[in-house]
This record gives C-alpha cells, structure tokens and sequence, in this order.
C-alpha cells in the first residue's frame, strides 16, 4: 500500500507531540524512522495505525487505513499472560479467527514462527520467555496476519546482535517479496543505516529530514537532533557508520 | 384516645369471642376453623403432629398424653427460650427429648425436609412463621398435610379462643379446650368490666429484661404485652413510637424519661447465659428476682420517675405473655394500676390454680414481683 | 511438557485435547458432586429410595417431595449459580486485568444487596409477593450499579483502572445505603436483610433455577463469540487494539454481560463470595487463557465448587444446613495462602 501523510498533527491536550508531518512510503521500501526520546516517533507510529486521534490527512492505498490490514507493532510492555507463544502468535490472525480455528490460520501462524525460528518455542508460555524471545514473538504475530503494511515500533530493541541481524534481514526480506510497505523505528542508527531504504529523522514532533541513509545520517543532521558530537564513516559495505564521541550540552 | 370509645372496643371483641365460642358449641364437632379463619380439613383427630409453638397452650388443652400425638416441634423456641420452664416439663413429658427437631423460622432453619421425613397428618404453626413459609405451606398442602395456624401473639381474644377450641378439636379435646376458652374469655371480661369506667389511665412502660438494665430492651405496642397493658387498662406509652409494624422494638432511653410513667413492668425469664438478666419463673426466688431488677431503678434519669419514686417497679415473666394464662400477667398490671379496683384478686393465686387444673408441673418460683417489699 | 518435536500446531492441537479432557473430567466430578448434593439432607433418605425417585419410580409421594421439591432445586440451583458466577469471574479478572477481581469488585453485588434489603423493608406495600419482589429488585438495583460504572466508563474512556475506581465508589455507595436502610428496617426486617446477605440455596425452585440458567445459555455463546478478542485483551490493551480489537466497546459489553449474569445468580440466593474469585485461577491452571477453554472450564468449575460447598453445607452438621457464604468463605482462605506463596515464585 502507498502511504501518503500530510499535515500530521498530534495532540495530547496543550502539547503537542506531532506537529506538521509530511510523509511517504511505498511498498517494497523499508522506512527506519529514528529521532531522540520522545521526539514523537510512537505517537506519529499510533497515527498511522489508525489509533491515535491526529488532525491532518493519513491516506493508505486509496482511502481510509483499517487497522485490519496494517500490522501494527507496538512497543512490548512486558504484559504477561498464561498463553503460550504458539496462542499469541495465532493472535495475529484475529481478522480470520472463529469459535473453531480453521487450518489456514493454524498454518499462517507456524509459518510465521519458522521465517522467524522460533518453532521450538511453541509451547513455551510467553511469561516465561527472555524479553528477546518474546519480542520475536510478537514479530511473528505481525506478520502471520499477513498485512500489506507493517510498523513497528523498535522491533530489535531487546534482541542480541546475532537476533537482530536476523529479524531486521527478515523484515527486508519479506518487505520485498510480499510488497509490503514498512516502517520501523530503530534506536540503533547503524542497522538502520544498513537495513532501512530511507530514513526519517524526527526532532521534537517535526520531520527534520527524510533520505537516504547516506544522505541522513551526518553529523550536520545527526548532532542537534540528537545533541551528540559523532563521526560518520563509511563502511566496508558501502553503508554509513556512525559513531557517538560524546554528548553535547548534556 | 377516649375512654369510653376504648372500653367499647375491648368489650365488642370480648363478645365477639364469646359468641363465637357459643356458636361453635352448638354446632359440635365440626371443621376445625384455626386462628386465622382458615378452614382445616382434617377428618379425625391428628396422630402425627408437627407442632411449631405454643407449647404450654398445646399442654393445657391436650395434657401431656396429647404430646404422642406430636412427631416433631421446633425445640430451640422452648429449650432456648424457656429453658427453665422447658426442663420442668420434661418431667412428665419425658417423650419431648426424643422428639424430632424441624427448625424454627426464627433462626433461619426450618427444615421442610425434616418435617415431610416425619409424614405428619397436621402441621401446627404460629402466625409469625405462617407469614414467612409461603412456599413450604403451599407444598405441604399440595401433599395433602393440612397446616393449622394459632396465634397468642396477637392477644385479640378472638384468636385466642380460636386458637385454643382448634387445638381442641384436632386432638381430640374439644370439651377440655372448650372450658379453657370460656375460662379465659370470663377472666377476661372480669378485668374489663373492673377497669372499664376508668377515667383517668394511668401511664405504663414494659420493656424486655433480657439484657438487664444496661442494655435498652424490646418495648411493645401492637401485640403481646403492649395489648396486654391495654386490656389492663393502662395508656402504653409506647403506642405510635414504634416503627414498621409496631409491634415491638427498643424506645429512645430519653422519650421514657419524658413519658414519666407511672407503672413500669420489665418482663424477666430463665434465659441461660445472660448474667444480667431479670431472672423469673419456675426456678426463681423472689430475692433473686428482686436482686436483677434493682439496677433498673437506677437506670439514668429513672429516679425521678413517678414509677420508681412511688416503687411501681415490677418484673413479670415474659413467658406469662402470648399464652392463654395470659390474663394472670393482665390481673397482675392492672392490680397495679387499680388497686382498689382489684383489691379481692391475687394474680398469683389465679396462676396456681391455672397450674393446678390444666399442666402437669408444679407451680412455683417468682413469677410476678414488685422491685420493693409489698406494703402492708 | 513440550511436544515440540511434533511442530508448532500439532503440539497446539495435543495442548486442547488435554484441556477438553481436563473440562470433560471437571465435569465428571460435578456429577458426582451433583448427585451427592441430590442424595444428601436431613431426612436421611437411602440412596437406592433417592435413586428411584429420580428415575420417576418412587410410590413414596412424601419422598418424592422430598427429593423432587426439596433437594433437586437446591442441587441445580448450586450447579447453576456456581457456573454463572464462575463465568462471572472470569470475565472481570480479564476485563479489568486483575486477578483478585471478581463481579463483586464493581460494586454489583452491593447494589443488589441494597435492592434486596429495600425490598424487604417495603415489601408489604408492593403489589407483587414478597418471594418475587425481592430478587426483582436485587436484580434491578445490580442493573443499577452496572449502568452508574458503565456511564462512568462510556464517559471517561473504559480503562481497567477507571472502572475499577468507579466500580468501588459504587461499592461503598451502596454499602452506605444497605446500612441506612439496616438502620432503619424494623428488627424482623433487619433479621431478613441479614439472612439475605448471608447467602442461602434453600430458597430455590426449578422456575427459579431455570431463569439463572436462562440468563447464562444467553451470556455464555455472547461471551464466546468475543472469545479471542477477550483473549487478545490479556496481551495489553495496545496491542489489542493493534490487532483490531474495539478494547473500550468490548469491555463495556462484557460489563454489561457480567452484571446480568451477576444479578441473575444473586438475586435468587443472595450473596455468595468468592466461587467468582476462585473458579477462574482453578480453571486458569487447568487449560490456560484461551478464553474458548477458558469460560466454559469456569463455569465447569464455578459450579463443582459451589455444588461441593452445597454437599458440605450438610454434611457439616447433620440435620441442620451450615449457612452457605461462610463455606464459601473458607475456600477462600487457603485460596488466598495458596496465591501468596505460589507468585512469588513465578516473579
């Protein structure tokens, strides 16, 4: 689906965390959108969910968005349920779920957990599992709705170096082959740089740019964003590398 | 509030009872009509009966062979209640520690189920349980077992009477009943014509001694000893204090002081377990008696009354109340009203013969006693 | 415990055939109980007489009373109102995400208490009998409660701590009326209030017993067709609404679907505690929080409690029936002392 945002603003009473967002995507493309904490990257993520309330136009395809076929992910806050992992996987599936579970559901959802590989954890009760484990869980969730859109807020967050690879080469993998548009937000500016087809950089509710990773990340852009003295060097494989020194006023 | 209008309606239902009492004797032997005007359909005598209350009554009219017509009672309104008078009548009934227990709806626990175990031909039962078993008596009646209301506890005489001369009949006693109707009904009419052109009533309080004198005890109007204290010819000054039905219930301490009585009557009993109480009937002694209702005379506020400064102070026992020797307890409050009017009348006396002629125990023990020794 | 050599959904399918079996031996015991409840009274029938009767094969017509009038309502009644109850439970503790929450928390057994004791005080001057009168108005005034916290939550948004904040302002509300009304109330009156509130089965009828189970054949397959959703819910409500799940809407209609099923059991048997709190963690451990297997296994389970608390009711003290709350009550106790030691160790 083609995203087209304009004029996003979001309000929570007198302040405002969203203010004036323009922005595209389109499917086949992965969208890392990267800023400071509380930069209003999850607010403006809950906006084109269709589940924060925003002044301003979010259009999906040709229309209104339905949650239905937009794979949301937010944040994990560690609810814990006596479920196992196979159960909140199946979850995702709740579009298509009856009384009686067909099998097109079922099989939805152990594809979904072998792209990730975490079949083995099936029968494991979600409480139980390492907040990385669990994070891959809900990853798998997303995806065995089969969406057209997929936006996660920091999918990688609690993963080890080795899971991350893996999940954010997934998420490419299967944004390009099922033509879904994604948009994802990272803390970690490097898989970013290295995943992500564009980036999109917020500061205090406002896009201050959106590109090309090698175009974004410099220290012109990357430094009164996030108040931090960097350098940016390019990588063996041709993507940016971006390396804090020290922070700025902080 | 008038005198005279007061007098008419005493007299008109001391009538009514009578005539009625006349008419059933001459119709003899028919349908049993119980306390409420219901009609009973019982052929013969009843051989299997459930009986809920009234036990003394139910010995007067039936004696003591009567109780093996009875199957099972709800024991805890006698043993609990009445314990004293209770273990006297196990003497000559030895038969009620063997009967079978059905619960009471007082307590919460009348066990229909009990009752059909025990494949009664007639099912006994005060009006207050009558008014709460809805249910149980419609499935009684469905099977056939009739249920037989009798009620003491209003004190209308009608009921009474009915009560007795219903009893009477569904155990065979119907001439042994018909004479404890007509004595009750002319003790009755005794003490109405004695007090009924009384001009001025005098003013009277009666509270329940159980808790002794710290705790405010049950004052009653509409039924048991408040109709009592009517009959006898006193203003109750708790009439129109009581919420609800009015029947009975505690009187704010303050109202009695200002009420001022001028004869206040504490009903006492053998209760078990209750260190204060005012303690009267068979097993009590008149010192001990007198002992318990001391405290109450200095009750705050209470030596100011007309009643303690004149030593109008009694106790009476409770069990005198809703029974059909009831008019000894109402002899008694109005002796004390009316002393001159009553002179020739010894309430105790009129106890002993009851006690003589109609139960199976001796009679003894304080029953009806005034706070100071009696003047001469 | 993992089948998962079997991969991910065949493990799934041998996980609900466990917990099938698990409910259906739930079930099993319920008949049991049941039939012990039928057997069991204080006019001490054999159970080959109780056995006959039941099959319609009784001469006795006294027994047959007995059995059929007395004993069977109050065994059902139990069955019943335990299974309501149980479902009750179950959907506050996932509605308002708390495990010690129960239909009580919100306030909906206060409010029926409180119609219940009105009632009793007026009785006389209504023109239905008093036996009709007081479970109408229990029922009317659970309503009552139901809609002040649903308007409360349709107002500020349906969150679990708003409701739950409303749920115990309408608790003491009702609490402080109940009083004044106790205060009030003549001492017979006052003696019925009190009888009321402890709870009692022996009061039912098969009309009675069969508007409860009315009411829960209605609720459960309402209930069943939010099943996932309700399951959803566990997972947060962000995340239940990412996947599609109208949380506020849900809740409230789940709100209103535990208040009838609340009235309904309270209004007949006055209020019995904690079948509510206890039935859902028993029926939690057994088949998990799919809430397909969830409900039906805590109506299953509601109801082999309040039937096994029925059973002891008389077999406590023979010949007289022990008030049934304070049995209830008791398998709180340990309930609570089994839940503060097994948490700790699941941190």
């Amino acid at each position: 689906m083609i995203l087209q945002a304009r004029n996003v603003t979001v309000r929570y009473g007198s302040r405002i965390a969203v203010s004036d967002v323009y922005l595209e995507a389109r499917p086949g493309e992965v969208l890392a959108l990267l800023g400071a904490n509380g930069s209003g990257k999850s607010s403006l993520m809950r906006a084109l969910a269709a589940l924060q309330a925003h002044s301003g136009t979010i259009a999906w395809d040709s229309g209104r968005a339905s949650p239905g076929s937009i794979g949301y992910m937010p944040q994990d806050n560690g609810a814990r349920a006596a479920l196992t992992a196979f159960e909140v996987v199946l979850l995702g599936r709740m579009r298509t779920l009856g009384l009686r579970v067909g099998a097109a559901d079922l099989a939805a959802a152990e594809a979904a957990m072998e792209e990730i590989g975490i079949s083995d954890l099936a029968a494991r009760r979600i409480g139980e599992l390492s907040g990385g484990q669990r994070q891959m869980v809900l990853i798998a969730q997303v995806l065995a709705g089969n969406p057209r859109a997929l936006l996660l807020d920091e999918p990688t967050s609690a993963l080890d170096i080795a899971h991350q690879l893996h999940v954010l080469d997934l998420l490419r993998t299967a944004t390009r082959q099922r033509g879904l548009t994604t948009i994802a937000i990272l803390h970690d500016l490097n898989a970013a740089a290295r995943f992500a087809d564009r980036v999109a950089l917020m500061t205090t509710g406002r896009l201050a740019g959106v590109g090309a990773p090698a175009d974004i990340l410099q220290p012109m852009t990357l430094e009164p964003t996030f108040d931090v003295h960097v350098a940016v060097d390019l990588g063996s494989d041709g993507h940016p590398v971006v390396l804090p020194l020290r922070a700025r006023s902080l | 509030m008038s005198n005279s209008r007061g007098t008419i309606g005493r007299r008109s239902l001391l009538l009514a009872a009578a005539a009625a009492l006349a008419a059933r004797g001459a119709r003899g032997e028919e349908g049993i009509v119980d306390a409420l005007g219901r009609l009973i359909a019982l052929k013969a005598p009843a051989q299997r009966i459930v009986l809920g209350f009234n036990y003394e009554e139910y010995t007067a009219v039936a004696g003591p062979a009567g109780w093996d017509r009875v199957v099972g009672f709800s024991k805890a309104l006698w043993s609990g209640w009445r314990p004293s008078i209770y273990a006297r009548y196990l003497v000559p009934i030895p038969r009620l520690a063997e009967l079978t227990d059905v619960g009471n709806t007082e307590d919460n626990n009348f066990s229909l189920e009990r009752v059909l175990s025990l494949r009664p031909d007639l099912v006994v039962m005060a009006e207050w349980s009558f008014k709460v078993l809805a249910e149980p008596v419609r499935q009684l009646e469905a099977l056939g077992i009739p249920v037989m209301v009798i009620d003491y506890n209003a004190e209308i005489p009608k009921r009474h009477v009915a009560s007795t001369i219903a009893l009477g009949k569904a155990t065979g006693n119907a001439e042994r009943a018909r004479n404890l109707a007509s004595l009750y009904t002319n003790k009755m009419a005794d003490i109405a014509r004695r007090v009924g052109d009384a001009v001025i009533r005098p003013k009277a309080y009666v509270e329940l001694g159980q808790g002794g004198a710290d705790t405010i005890g049950n004052t009653y109007w509409k039924g048991m000893w408040g109709r009592l204290l009517e009959f006898a010819g006193a203003e109750n000054i708790a009439a129109g204090r009581l919420p609800g039905a009015g029947a009975w219930g505690p009187l704010n301490p303050e109202y009695v002081i200002a009420a001022n009585p001028d004869a206040i009557f504490i009903a006492g009993s053998s209760w078990v377990g209750r260190p204060d109480a005012v303690l009267t009937g068979f097993g009590a002694d008149i010192a001990t008696t007198r002992a318990r209702l001391a405290p109450y005379a200095k009750r705050q506020g209470w030596s100011e009354l007309t009643a303690i400064r004149d030593g109008q102070l009694f106790a009476i026992e409770h069990g005198l109340c809703r029974a059909l020797f009831d008019y000894t307890a109402t002899y008694f409050i109005a002796k004390q009203l009316y002393p001159d009017r009553f002179s020739d009348i010894d309430p105790v006396a009129e106890l002993r013969r009851y006690h003589e002629q109609f139960l199976p125990v001796k009679f003894e023990g304080c029953w009806m006693a005034r706070l100071a020794p009696e003047r001469a | 415990m993992s089948d998962t050599a079997a991969g991910p959904v065949a493990a799934w399918r041998a996980a609900n055939l466990r917990r099938a079996t698990l409910s259906l031996i739930g079930g099993a015991l319920l008949l049991v109980s049941f039939s012990a409840d039928v057997a069991t009274g204080p006019a001490m029938l054999p159970i080959s007489a109780v056995v006959r009767s039941l099959a319609g094969l009784g001469a006795d017509p006294m027994l047959d009373a007995i059995v059929h009038n007395l004993r069977l309502p109050i065994a059902l009644m139990a069955v019943v109102v335990g299974a309501t109850l149980g479902v009750s439970g179950a959907i506050m503790q996932t509605v308002l995400n708390n495990p010690l929450a129960s239909s009580y928390t919100l306030g909906i057994s206060a409010g029926a208490g409180f119609g219940a004791a009105l009632a009793i005080l007026v009785g006389g001057e209504l023109p239905l009998p008093e036996n009709w009168a007081i479970p109408l108005a229990a029922f009317v005034f659970a309503g009552v409660a139901c809609a002040i916290v649903g308007s409360v939550g349709r107002m500020r948004g349906a969150t679990p701590e708003l409701l739950i904040l409303a749920g115990i302002a309408c608790l003491f509300l009702f609490q402080a009326l109940l009083s004044l009304l106790q205060f009030l109330a003549s001492p017979e009156a006052l003696q019925q209030i009190v009888f009321w509130l402890f709870g009692s089965l022996l009061r039912a009828s098969m009309g009675k017993t069969a508007i409860v189970a009315g009411v829960l054949a209605v609720a459960l397959p309402l209930l069943l067709k939010d099943a996932w959703r309700l399951t959803a819910l566990k997972l947060g409500d962000e995340r239940a609404r990412a996947l599609g799940v109208h949380v506020n809407g849900l809740r409230l209609r789940a709100f209103v679907v535990v208040s009838l099923l609340t009235g309904a059991a309270v209004a007949f048997v006055g209020t019995i505690g904690f079948i509510g709190l206890v039935a859902p963690h028993i029926a939690r451990m057994m088949v998990g929080e799919d809430q397909r297997h969830m409900l039906p296994a805590s109506a299953v389970f509601g109801a082999l409690l309040l039937s096994l608390a029925s059973l002891a009711s008389k077999l406590i003290m023979p010949g007289t029936v022990f008030p049934i709350g304070i049995i209830t009550a008791l398998i709180g106790v340990p309930f609570f002392g089994w839940l503060v030691l097994t948490t700790g160790r699941v941190q």
